[in-house]
C-alpha cells in the first residue's frame, strides 16, 4: 500500500471518529436536558392524583420551561438551575400535597409568633417607623404630627421628666394653634413653637428657683422628679458622663441633633447660629464624645459614627 | 415566610412568580412553593395565571401569585409584630441640663 493510501485511510478514520464524538456529545447533551423534567415528573408522581393537573402542568412545568429558557445558551448552567430546582420540588412534593389536600379552614398565620400575646404588646409600641416627611401643607394637624414628637423629645432631654416636656409641649402647640393663621406667614413657624417652648422651660426652672426646696429635692434645682435613674443603663451613664464635659453649646447642639433628629439647618435656626457654627459646635462635640467613651481605639459607639 | 410576604406588601399590585421569589428572598423551590401552597390556603395570597399566547411566546402560561385586599393590613401587622420582637433592646438617653452641661 502506497504512502497516498495510508493518509488517506487515517483522514477517513479521524472524520468518523469526530462524527461518532459529536454523535455521542448531542445524544448526552439530550438526556442532559431531560433530566430536570425527569426529575419533576418524579416529584409529580408524590402528588395525588387529582393534583397532578393544576399543580404540575399549571405551575410546575410552565415554571421549568422558564428557568430552563432564562440559561438557553448556558447547558451547565441551564443543567444544575433545573435540577435544583426539580430536586427542591421533589423532595417537598408531600408537603405541598398536605398544604393543598386539607379542606379545613386554614389556621390564621403567626408568622413564627406563637404567642397571641405578643400582637397586641407589640402594636401598643411604636413597630412601624415614625413619619420622615415634614409637613408640606399648611393644616396645623400636619404640623402638630411631626412637630409634637420631636419638640417633646428635646425637651424631656431638657427636662429630664416625660411629663413636665409633654405639657409643655403641648402648651406651646395650644398657642400655636391659636395664632395659626399668623404663624404661617411666618418662615419658619417651627422655630417660634421651639423657641417658646424653651422660653416656657426656663420660666418654669426660674419659679422653681425661687421656691424654697424642700430636703429630698435639694439635689434637684426644678423640683422635678427624676425617678428613672435607677434604670440607667450603662450607655447612658457613659454618655452622660461624657456629655457634661462639653460646653454648653455643644451639648444642645447635639441634644437636638441626634435625640431631637433635627436637621443642622433646623438645629442652628433654632439656637439663633449660623449654620458652620453650628457645624462646628456637632464635631467638636461629637470628637469629644467619642474620645470620652472610647480612648483607646479612637472610635465612637455605633449611636454616635457616621454622624 | 416573612421574607415572601414582605416581597408582596413592597407593592401589593404586583403579580408575582415562583421562581422569581425564589432570587428575591433566596430560598429554595423545596421551601419557596410550600410557603406559596399554604398562604394561598389561608386566603392571603391568590393564584392566576400568566396572560399570554402561548403558540406565540413558545412556552405555556407561568403561574401568578397576588396578595389579597384583606391580607394587606393583616401581614403588616404581623411583619411589625415580628419586627418588634427581634428589635434589640433600646437605651435609654442621656440628659442635658437646661443650665448647660449635663446633670
Amino acid at each position: 500500500m502506497t504512502a497516498w493510501a495510508w493518509a488517506a485511510l487515517c483522514f477517513i478514520g479521524a472524520a468518523l471518529i469526530s462524527a461518532v464524538g459529536d454523535l455521542v456529545s448531542e445524544e448526552i447533551r439530550g438526556w442532559l436536558d431531560l433530566l430536570p423534567r425527569c426529575i419533576l415528573r418524579l416529584a409529580a408522581a408524590r402528588l395525588d392524583a387529582d393534583q397532578r393537573s393544576t399543580v404540575y402542568k399549571d405551575e410546575w412545568l410552565p415554571e421549568l420551561c422558564h428557568v430552563l429558557r432564562g440559561a438557553e445558551s448556558r447547558p451547565i448552567t441551564r443543567l444544575i438551575r433545573g435540577v435544583t430546582f426539580a430536586i427542591g420540588l421533589l423532595i417537598a412534593a408531600r408537603r405541598i400535597a398536605r398544604e393543598i389536600s386539607r379542606d379545613v379552614p386554614a389556621p390564621p398565620i403567626p408568622l413564627a409568633l406563637p404567642n397571641p400575646l405578643a400582637l397586641p404588646a407589640a402594636l401598643a409600641l411604636p413597630a412601624l417607623p415614625r413619619p420622615v416627611v415634614k409637613p408640606a401643607g399648611k393644616s396645623f394637624e400636619s404640623f402638630y404630627a411631626y412637630y409634637y414628637p420631636r419638640l417633646t423629645k428635646f425637651l424631656q432631654v431638657q427636662a429630664r421628666d416625660v411629663s413636665v416636656a409633654e405639657e409643655i409641649a403641648q402648651d406651646a402647640m395650644l398657642h400655636a394653634y391659636d395664632r395659626w393663621d399668623d404663624l404661617l406667614t411666618y418662615e419658619r413657624p417651627d422655630s417660634w413653637v421651639f423657641k417658646m417652648a424653651i422660653k416656657m422651660l426656663r420660666g418654669l426652672e426660674a419659679r422653681a428657683r425661687l421656691q424654697p426646696r424642700s430636703s429630698e429635692d435639694s439635689d434637684n434645682e426644678l423640683g422635678i422628679k427624676t425617678g428613672t435613674d435607677e434604670n440607667l443603663s450603662d450607655l447612658r451613664l457613659d454618655l452622660a458622663a461624657a456629655l457634661k464635659t462639653l460646653p454648653r453649646r455643644q451639648a444642645e447642639v447635639i441634644s437636638l441633633r441626634f435625640f431631637s433628629d433635627l436637621t443642622l439647618a433646623e438645629t442652628a435656626k433654632l439656637l439663633g447660629l449660623t449654620e458652620s457654627t453650628a457645624r462646628y459646635c456637632q464635631r467638636a462635640g461629637l470628637a469629644k464624645l467619642r474620645q470620652k467613651l472610647d480612648p483607646g481605639s479612637g472610635q465612637a459607639p455605633s449611636l454616635l459614627r457616621g454622624a | 415566610m416573612a421574607s415572601v410576604i414582605k416581597v408582596f406588601l413592597e407593592d401589593p399590585d404586583q403579580p408575582r412568580y415562583g421562581f422569581e421569589l425564589m432570587g428575591i428572598t433566596g430560598q429554595p423551590s423545596g421551601t419557596l412553593y410550600p410557603i406559596l401552597a399554604k398562604l394561598e390556603r389561608a386566603g392571603w395570597l391568590t393564584g392566576g395565571k400568566e396572560a399570554i399566547d402561548p403558540r406565540a411566546e413558545g412556552r405555556p402560561p407561568r403561574r401568578i401569585y397576588r396578595i389579597t385586599g384583606d391580607a394587606v393590613p393583616a401581614a403588616r401587622v404581623q411583619l411589625a409584630a415580628l419586627s418588634e420582637r427581634y428589635r434589640p433592646p433600646s437605651r435609654r438617653l442621656p440628659l442635658l441640663d437646661p443650665q448647660g452641661g449635663i446633670l
